[in-house]
């Protein structure tokens, strides 16, 4: 059995010697690589030394916004189980607008799916269903002649933030897809919140014309991210802050300039580039690390050592 | 403490200096190890960028090797080409590698380039660890100890692999010849 092996080991030898010979690699294509990396671990680098002062202070907050989403879940589900047939109650909230009764029971909902969601694809899906959700209310209440609530547009915002860091979490092939879809939301809510622009009570516009600047500057992330990844994934540490009120001057702290935050200006009116894509579909396996079993220490080839 | 641990340690303060290092030491080879793999310039540059991006990844959670850097490495490099090879099967061979030769014909050229692919093919119809063996073994001429602490396995369990992966291969390339 074994002497027909012995017999092909030097033709398979010689077959895998074929793979061996390789061109030298293209030393600009090495340069921009190696600039990429340290770029890269820079951008890293800042990200441990901003968040180093709250993972070593001590006691660990329980009150921390993942901890109370948990627990919004866990509360939601409890009331879930006492209230017995709070599935027809539920149901009915799913179409709720904020100045009815029902509506926590909707907010409180979307917490539960939200805080239950492991894959960042399907918190994705929810994150950005619930903010179409939150436009199609704003657009409902406008068009009764009612502002909508502050709380709503935070809302709002808060979804399409969360869904832009889920994307600044992933490695660049994912954030691009990410983006696509953030983008190609917030263009469709820009478009529905247009159409109904004109019928809007006085009263109302101010909180319009902020939803609008705000999602204008959500596309202006979605640009960024696309163009710039790294300065992206930088200035997604620092979002968070809340919707300005009404009539108070558009300003934000962690938004550059508008020329360093959109590179390309699009006119108002003029349609950004279509941004629809498929959903996403694949995700990189993440590799387990190696190493971390104890091991006798490896000398490596001379060959790879050189550069 | 080894100069490897210690480097490492320093990677993990994210040292530039430190960082520069380790991927000036195994950017080189990590690169002709997927180039040999996937027979595409920017495919392997591709994997250098991940490979070393992940590692980033690990080392900013906290979860970075604290020894065996180059195996750690080859190992994510790896399994980034397996990756790479199953989404996209149909990679464009080296022309350059074909141009290396001293002058050949353009008939040699087409015959070099169905023989490259066949064992490539072959290769990655093998098991993702019989694959890592032999590409660890044969074609980065790594010792059984080396390989054994890439895949974290026992060096007996290596020699075993490559055993099979052998076999395996030979039967795929006669399978081939026989179909032509």
């Amino acid at each position: 059995m074994s002497q027909p092996s012995n017999q092909l080991d030097s033709q398979l030898r010689d077959a895998l010697e074929q793979l061996k010979t390789v061109p030298p690699r293209d030393s600009e294509a090495a340069a921009r690589g190696r600039a990429n990396f340290l770029a890269h671990a820079k951008s890293l680098q800042q990200a441990v030394s901003q968040s180093a002062n709250r993972r070593h202070k001590g006691w660990i907050n329980p009150f921390s916004r993942q901890a109370s989403l948990a627990m919004s879940a866990i509360v939601f589900l409890l009331l879930c189980m006492l209230l017995g047939g709070t599935g027809a109650t539920l149901y009915a909230a799913q179409d709720s607008l904020p100045d009815t009764p029902l509506y926590p029971v909707k907010i409180m909902s979307e917490d539960a799916q939200t805080a239950l969601a492991f894959q960042p694809e399907t918190k994705l899906d929810l994150l950005l269903g619930f903010a179409d959700r939150r436009v199609n209310e704003i657009a409902a209440l406008n068009l009764q002649g009612s502002a909508p609530p502050e709380s709503v547009t935070r809302r709002l915002q808060q979804q399409l933030d969360d869904a832009l860091k889920l994307g600044a979490e992933m490695p660049d092939s994912g954030l691009t897809q990410v983006l696509e879809r953030v983008g190609a939301t917030v263009q469709r809510q820009k478009q529905t919140l247009t159409r109904v622009q004109s019928q809007v009570a006085e009263p109302a516009k101010p909180v319009l014309a902020q939803v609008q600047a705000m999602l204008e500057e959500r596309l202006g992330f979605v640009e960024m991210g696309l163009t710039d990844p790294p300065m992206f994934r930088q200035q997604m540490r620092g979002l968070g802050r809340p919707i300005a009120p009404p009539g108070q001057e558009h300003r934000s702290a962690i938004t550059p300039p508008a020329q360093q935050l959109r590179p390309t200006t699009i006119p108002p009116g003029q349609e950004r580039r279509s941004t629809a894509i498929p959903p996403v579909q694949e995700r990189r396996s993440t590799m387990t690390p190696p190493g971390q079993e104890h091991r006798p220490a490896i000398t490596p080839p001379a060959n790879e050592h050189r550069p | 403490m080894t100069t490897e641990e210690t480097l490492l340690s320093r990677a993990q303060q994210f040292e530039p200096q430190a960082l520069a290092e380790i991927y000036d030491c195994y950017s080189p080879g990590i690169y002709r190890y997927a180039l040999r793999l996937l027979r595409n310039a920017d495919s392997a540059e591709e994997c250098v960028a991940e490979t070393f991006s992940r590692f980033l990844v690990t080392l900013r959670d906290r979860k970075g090797p604290k020894q065996h850097l180059q195996a750690y490495l080859y190992r994510i490099a790896h399994n980034w080409a397996t990756d790479q090879y199953r989404r996209v099967p149909a990679i464009l061979p080296l022309e350059s590698s074909l141009q290396a030769d001293s002058a050949p014909t353009p008939l040699q050229q087409i015959l070099q380039r169905a023989d490259e692919e066949r064992v490539q093919h072959a290769l990655f119809c093998l098991t993702p660890d019989q694959r890592q063996v032999v590409a660890l073994k044969f074609l980065e001429d790594w010792s059984n100890e080396e390989v054994a602490l890439a895949l974290g396995k026992p060096v007996g369990a290596v020699k075993s692999l490559q055993h099979r992966a052998i076999a395996a291969l030979q039967r795929v390339l006669i399978s081939d010849e026989d179909g032509r």
